[in-house]
């Protein structure tokens, strides 16, 4: 079989270089494709940095449709974490309830966007669980609080710890323990 | 939370001017409430500022297929494609050729504007119908605002561009045989100020010139502008401010200069020991250049893309475009640092004479003048003065369910612990003192006022939570089980909690 070859960096990850311009025409690649793909009635299901691929012109290449389907709705709790919507992650526990798929796309593509611009994960909690249990309960007023105050650069730096640019890994790595706001 | 600590360890997305406006983004795509939540035209709507700033080409794309996606008439895959053929005669600049492109002055390229313009015009021919309907007012935008450029610039002949760091250079030159130190800090100073109010009132007179500004300054970030060069202009527009004020070149500001300043914005004498507390961090009655432009960082130098929209004349130019950046963020900054006059300055003119600027700096300087108290508490050893805190008892038990569900919805990992130990009043206590900074950036951020830092909170949540602590265990109470002394402990206690806690 043969492809395209996409770009060999994931969106968000390329480095010290990656101007502002850049991250925003691999975010507007982006999302063109998601338009796209919706349009055509699929939900992709599955948008984080690892499935976004950025060539050397900065454009975007959407991969692995794994978990795509072609509903506007579904009950099917499957995502990867730190990307997947509140309301599958809220329902997953109980039992999966009917949620947009494409609005939770809209999500993931939001987080990822956070992630690749700030170099590191809105909510950057210790393990898996508690980054659910945050997920669920959606801590995103604390995320826009963080980034506001990064963006005024650093006025509540004082318990932050520091933390190399750019981050070790993209995705979630259990094993790294990084201290939190909260300590335990 | 793990962020960048310096500011060298931040992202250059986030240090950059169109951060704000990314932040606003991420607010509009991040909404928890799917109903409530954009769709991806939506978010393409929410995105073109953004992108605007950063990456124009991107924006005119994303502008094309939202309309395609919009009208229905066009299958939105033609659009995607067209849109697609139509970027592929745009080339994405190096950081090379964007260095050299910066250092020749590009506005007045004519290559430069010409190939801007052509690649538009390619992308129009092979565009839908809507696609050219876009492309044709573009150019006729463009071609209005050119038409002003022109003119303004045949008025000032290239004032808002070297003007100002000449003037300051001109003024250097006068003043450099005058031996009364305060004298000629007061005399260029005044020029500075003179000159600031006199570039705003060109700014207010051609409102057209600056959306060509703006959209320059985005053409010129579509080809070479990283985010680092913003910061430097700010540097820039710093180091000239703090030239200006340092009279004679000691490379400090020291009180007599200091207070040159103060008399020349009109302010109070006596203001002048808690602003020089304010300013001067290390206590050696000299303001050195790393101390105001701490001060400046801490009061954020730079503004948000809403307030500037909603502030008249030249605030709103300090987010748009970066070559006008240097000297409004120079005045903001300055102004700041002196702690904002009470009243306008005798030789107020443009800027200064709107009242929207004026209430806010009017609450920038109560705020300020709090930081100052503080500060000065601070130095003399007393107690920090305390944050007037309603009493627990008069909370009635519905406010205190109020209070307790916005703390859930802040920090709900904590909330979660203390509500698997049963501490309600640890709950409690924590939304006194929980994130009292975050809630402050965060005010700070909506409001645009500067944030005050309170030093430490006098008992922490974290020492509240330590079981084993005495005085925090006992405010416990018995109505629920008390938590085993220590987490490993507790998790042995209670599996369920257990992996709440670790």
């Amino acid at each position: 079989m043969v492809m395209d070859r996409a770009g060999e960096r994931e969106f968000g990850w390329c480095g010290r270089d990656q101007t502002e311009a850049a991250l925003g025409r691999a975010f507007a690649t982006a999302l063109v494709g998601l338009v796209y793909m919706h349009s055509c009635g699929v939900a992709h299901l599955d948008v984080k940095p690892a499935n976004i691929l950025v060539d050397r012109a900065h454009s975007a290449t959407l991969i692995d449709f794994g978990l795509s389907l072609m509903q506007r709705e579904s009950t099917r709790a499957a995502g990867t974490l730190p990307y997947i919507a509140p309301e599958i992650c809220k329902r997953a526990v109980p039992h999966v309830r009917a949620y947009n798929t494409f609005k939770s796309d809209v999500w993931s593509l939001g987080i990822s966007l956070f992630a690749a611009a700030a170099g590191f994960h809105p909510w950057a909690l210790a393990n898996v669980h508690e980054q659910r249990v945050a997920t669920a309960a959606s801590t995103m007023h604390r995320a826009a609080r963080r980034t506001s105050a990064l963006a005024r650069r650093g006025s509540s730096s004082r318990r932050r710890s520091r933390t190399s640019w750019p981050p070790p890994s993209p995705a979630w790595s259990g094993r790294r323990r990084r201290r939190s706001s909260h300590p335990a | 939370m793990v962020g960048p600590a310096t500011e060298e360890e931040l992202s250059p997305c986030l240090s950059s001017p169109a951060a704000p406006l990314l932040v606003k983004l991420l607010d509009g795509m991040l909404v928890i409430d799917p109903d409530r939540r954009p769709d991806l035209r939506g978010v393409c709507r929410l995105a073109h500022e953004w992108l605007a700033a950063v990456c124009p080409s991107e924006q005119r794309r994303v502008g094309a297929v939202l309309a395609a996606a919009e009208s229905g008439a066009s299958p939105l895959g033609a659009a995607v494609a067209a849109a697609a053929a139509g970027e592929k005669e745009q080339t994405f600049g190096h950081p090379g050729d964007g260095a050299r492109a910066d250092s020749a002055d590009e506005s007045n390229d004519p290559v430069y504007r010409s190939s801007f313009r052509s690649s538009g015009s390619v992308r129009s021919s092979r565009g839908s119908g809507h696609l050219r309907l876009i492309e044709a007012e573009e150019a006729e935008r463009e071609k209005q605002e050119e038409a002003e450029r022109e003119k303004q610039e045949g008025e000032s002949g290239g004032q808002l561009e070297g003007g100002s760091g000449g003037q300051l250079e001109g003024g250097l030159r006068e003043e450099s045989n005058c031996s009364n130190c305060s004298r000629s800090s007061e005399g260029r100073l005044r020029e500075w100020l003179d000159e600031l109010d006199e570039e705003s009132e060109e700014r207010k007179r051609h409102p057209d010139a600056l959306s060509r500004q703006r959209a320059e300054a985005a053409g010129r970030s579509f080809n070479n502008r990283t985010a680092q060069e913003g910061w430097q202009r700010a540097e820039a527009a710093a180091r000239d401010a703090f030239a200006a004020c340092d009279a004679d070149g000691s490379g400090a500001i020291d009180r007599c200069e200091f207070g040159a300043v103060l008399r020349l914005l009109g302010l109070p004498p006596e203001l002048e020991e808690p602003m020089m507390a304010v300013a001067d961090a290390n206590g050696d009655s000299l303001v050195s250049y790393a101390e105001l432009r701490a001060l400046l960082i801490k009061f954020g130098a730079v503004p948000l893309a809403g307030e500037a929209a909603a502030a008249a004349g030249a605030e709103e130019e300090e987010a748009a475009s970066d070559g006008t950046a240097a000297p409004a963020a120079r005045r903001r900054g300055e102004s700041r640092e002196v702690l904002t006059s009470s009243a306008p300055p005798a030789q107020s003119g443009g800027c200064r004479r709107n009242v929207k600027p004026l209430l806010q700096r009017a609450q920038q300087r109560r705020l300020v003048e709090r930081l100052a108290c503080d500060r000065l508490a601070q130095l003399r050893g007393v107690p920090k003065l305390q944050v007037e805190r309603e009493p627990r008892a008069s909370r009635d038990g519905a406010e205190r369910s109020c209070v307790r569900a916005a703390v859930a919805l802040t920090c709900p990992v904590r909330t979660l612990r203390l509500q698997a130990c049963g501490r309600f009043d640890a709950l409690d206590e924590l939304s006194d003192t929980e994130d009292a900074d975050d809630v402050a950036a965060f005010d700070s951020w909506r409001t645009g006022e500067p944030q005050i830092h309170r030093y430490s909170s006098p008992r922490g949540v974290d020492a509240s939570l330590d079981p084993s602590s005495g005085e925090p265990a006992a405010e416990v109470g018995a109505r629920l089980k008390p938590p085993p002394a220590g987490e490993v402990a507790a998790a042995l206690a209670w599996p369920e909690h257990a992996r709440v806690l670790r």
